[in-house]
């Protein structure tokens, strides 16, 4: 029994070995790269820190450091943007007896599945008519858009898990909805909120396509379009300075990751229909 | 404070879940809500908290209609069937969360909530959360929630249901006790009829959202309004049977009987619209005696006593007996005047 077990589990772990392998070897040769003095090949030798030196340089087209805070504003605002416009929505669709809260959830679900790139044209005319073309808050509104509708039906998991007889406790006891809504929904959705922020970070962090559409020019790039801009330099391509640039735009989401693991699972467990065990 | 509830109907979509419910709590009162699942129970519960809103029909508290107040300012304390504690605070902050919402300075609530945790016994458990205790200190937390606001009117959802029995039985008498000694207007659900026979000191019968009938316990229990809150209440023995007039008065004829069972000097109340009706007798009413036409058929043990089942003719008659043996055979009577006159089944 037990060997037919180990041999039952073996089979998907080397599948999941072959595969992962050569994207770990790449992620392990990242650091080596980035701290070596020379790279030659792909071979790196030597140790230093002029990569990182080179690439905070203040440049003409805006050093690193600048895309980095770039990112990181339209990470953190696209994230709480995110947040501001699916918890009222997942909360209402989840608590409150409106009509037509099945067709809405359908259409959601729907829009999800809507190509975004076939809106491009027409977003672009919004933005140029708000005056939100070229900002990092256009590029961060047109992102909430595309993603609201997935973020409400996770959130509209979370909430769906709480029993109602909670908030009818606290109405009882003297509160409001809204303070119900305050003092035990948002605590008890608490592992839903964060999985949502975590993934909503790192999701505006790496956006490279609406920024590359909406951002045109290079005082406004973030780090996406930076690193892609040392690769696709008129010079020689300089890997030591490309896999830095890397390092400093992949760290972020690894130490997200890595701290929100136990939330993002629980999203997933959910989105999925199953009930993690309480 | 007086509870009363007048002509309360609630209808989610098409389906009625209260019809036209009329009944009054007197002050300190505590009133039992029995009914099978679906008879609408709960749902009277929550228009009496006011977390639903009636589709016609009024609630007053000591004659005041509070029907369209919310639930924050009718003053009442509940306890969940799953009690609802919130997970994410602490005992003492479940049990203070009515008082800081009243705003009252963290001096007073800590008073407060030392005094009702040392009446329910639940000092040492304070600090704990939720989940960390047994199903039977969360219904005690439940129960410290509700009461800690000292509310007019205490609304109990089946506050036993999750409690084994053993601990059930205590817990019975001690909200019981609690409530005299608290005087406060309670309304009780359950659909345990050991449970509402024992703690009520009025009955309330739900049955697809009407109510059937109302009264102290013992009296509802005796003189049952039709078969099915006869059986709803406890083992009753039921025998299709007639009225017949005679010079005396009526007699009730069960089929097969060479006499008639009961006689009234005048025609019941209860049979209306013909002289077929339902005769109930209660099998602790039935008395055995040795030999006669009788056959035993079968005794099962019952709560320390022996539920002996007898067949009469075409009937079966189950007599509660306080001794192990039943006789083989035995002529059947009944006590006087314990047979009970029932309309017919429609």
């Amino acid at each position: 029994m037990d060997r037919l077990r180990s041999a039952g589990s073996l089979l998907p772990l080397m599948a999941l070995v072959a595969i992962t392998t050569p994207l770990i070897l790449l992620y392990g040769w990242l650091p080596l790269a980035a701290f070596a003095d020379e790279v030659r090949g792909l071979r790196p030798s030597g140790l230093t820190l002029d990569n990182f030196r080179e690439l905070f340089q203040p440049v003409a087209g805006g050093s690193l450091a600048e895309a980095s805070v770039r990112s990181l504003l339209l990470a953190c605002g696209y994230s709480l943007l995110l947040l501001a416009a699916a918890l009222p929505a997942a909360y209402a669709l989840s608590r409150l007896p409106m009509p037509g809260r099945r067709a809405v959830l359908a259409a959601l679900l729907a829009l999800h599945a809507f190509p975004f790139l076939s809106l491009l044209v027409g977003v672009y005319q919004v933005l140029r008519e708000l005056g939100l073309y070229n900002s990092l808050l256009g590029v961060a509104l047109v992102k909430t858009a595309t993603e609201v509708p997935l973020a409400v039906w996770v959130m509209k998991g979370f909430f769906d898990r709480i029993p109602w007889e909670l908030e009818a406790a606290v109405l009882v006891d003297g509160g409001t909805r809204w303070l119900a809504f305050r003092r035990v929904c948002l605590p008890q959705a608490r592992p839903g909120i964060l999985a949502l922020l975590t993934f909503a970070f790192v999701s505006g962090w790496n956006e490279f396509l609406l920024p590359y559409i909406f951002l045109p020019s290079q005082q406004q790039w973030t780090l996406p379009l930076f690193v892609r801009s040392l690769i696709a330099d008129y010079r020689f391509v300089d890997y030591g300075v490309v896999a830095a640039a890397s390092l400093v735009y992949v760290a972020p989401p690894l130490l997200l990751f890595w701290a929100g693991q136990k939330y993002l699972l629980q999203t997933y467990a959910l989105s999925g229909g199953v009930r993690a065990a309480r | 404070m007086r509870l009363q509830v007048r002509e309360l109907s609630k209808r989610f979509g098409h389906v009625w879940a209260l019809r036209e419910v009329s009944f009054t709590v007197e002050a300190g009162e505590l009133a039992v809500l029995l009914g099978p699942s679906g008879s609408g129970k709960t749902t009277l519960l929550w228009l009496v908290a006011g977390l639903e809103e009636p589709t016609s029909g009024q609630v007053l508290f000591d004659g005041k209609n509070v029907s369209s107040m919310s639930p924050r300012h009718r003053n009442v304390g509940m306890v969940f069937q799953n009690y609802a504690l919130y997970p994410h605070m602490s005992v003492l902050d479940n049990i203070a969360f009515p008082l800081r919402l009243q705003g009252l300075s963290s001096d007073e609530r800590q008073a407060r909530v030392r005094e009702v945790a040392r009446m329910l016994s639940i000092e040492e458990l304070l600090q704990r959360r939720p989940d960390q205790l047994s199903g039977g200190q969360q219904q005690r937390v439940a129960l410290a929630r509700a009461l800690v606001k000292r509310p007019a009117v205490l609304l109990l959802d089946e506050p036993l249901a999750n409690l084994d029995p053993v601990l059930r039985r205590s817990a019975r008498d001690e909200i019981r006790s609690l409530q005299r000694r608290l005087g406060i207007t309670t309304l009780w659900v359950t659909h345990d009829r050991d449970e509402a026979m024992a703690v009520g000191d009025r009955l309330i019968v739900l049955r697809e959202g009407r109510l059937v009938q109302e009264g102290p316990p013992t009296e509802v229990y005796r003189r049952p309004k039709d078969a099915v809150v006869a059986t709803l209440l406890g083992e009753i023995n039921l025998w299709p049977a007639q009225l017949r007039q005679c010079s005396s008065g009526w007699n009730l004829w069960v089929d097969g009987w060479p006499e008639p069972i009961a006689r009234w000097p005048c025609r019941p109340e209860e049979v209306r619209g013909g002289d077929d009706c339902l005769a109930g007798v209660r099998p602790e009413d039935v008395v055995v005696h040795p030999d006669g036409p009788a056959e035993l058929l079968g005794v099962e043990p019952w709560h320390g006593a022996t539920m002996a089942c007898y067949r009469l003719g075409p009937h079966r008659v189950r007599a509660l007996l306080l001794r192990d043996q039943a006789p083989a055979t035995a002529s059947i009577s009944f006590l006087q005047g314990s047979v009970i006159v029932l309309p017919p089944p429609r």
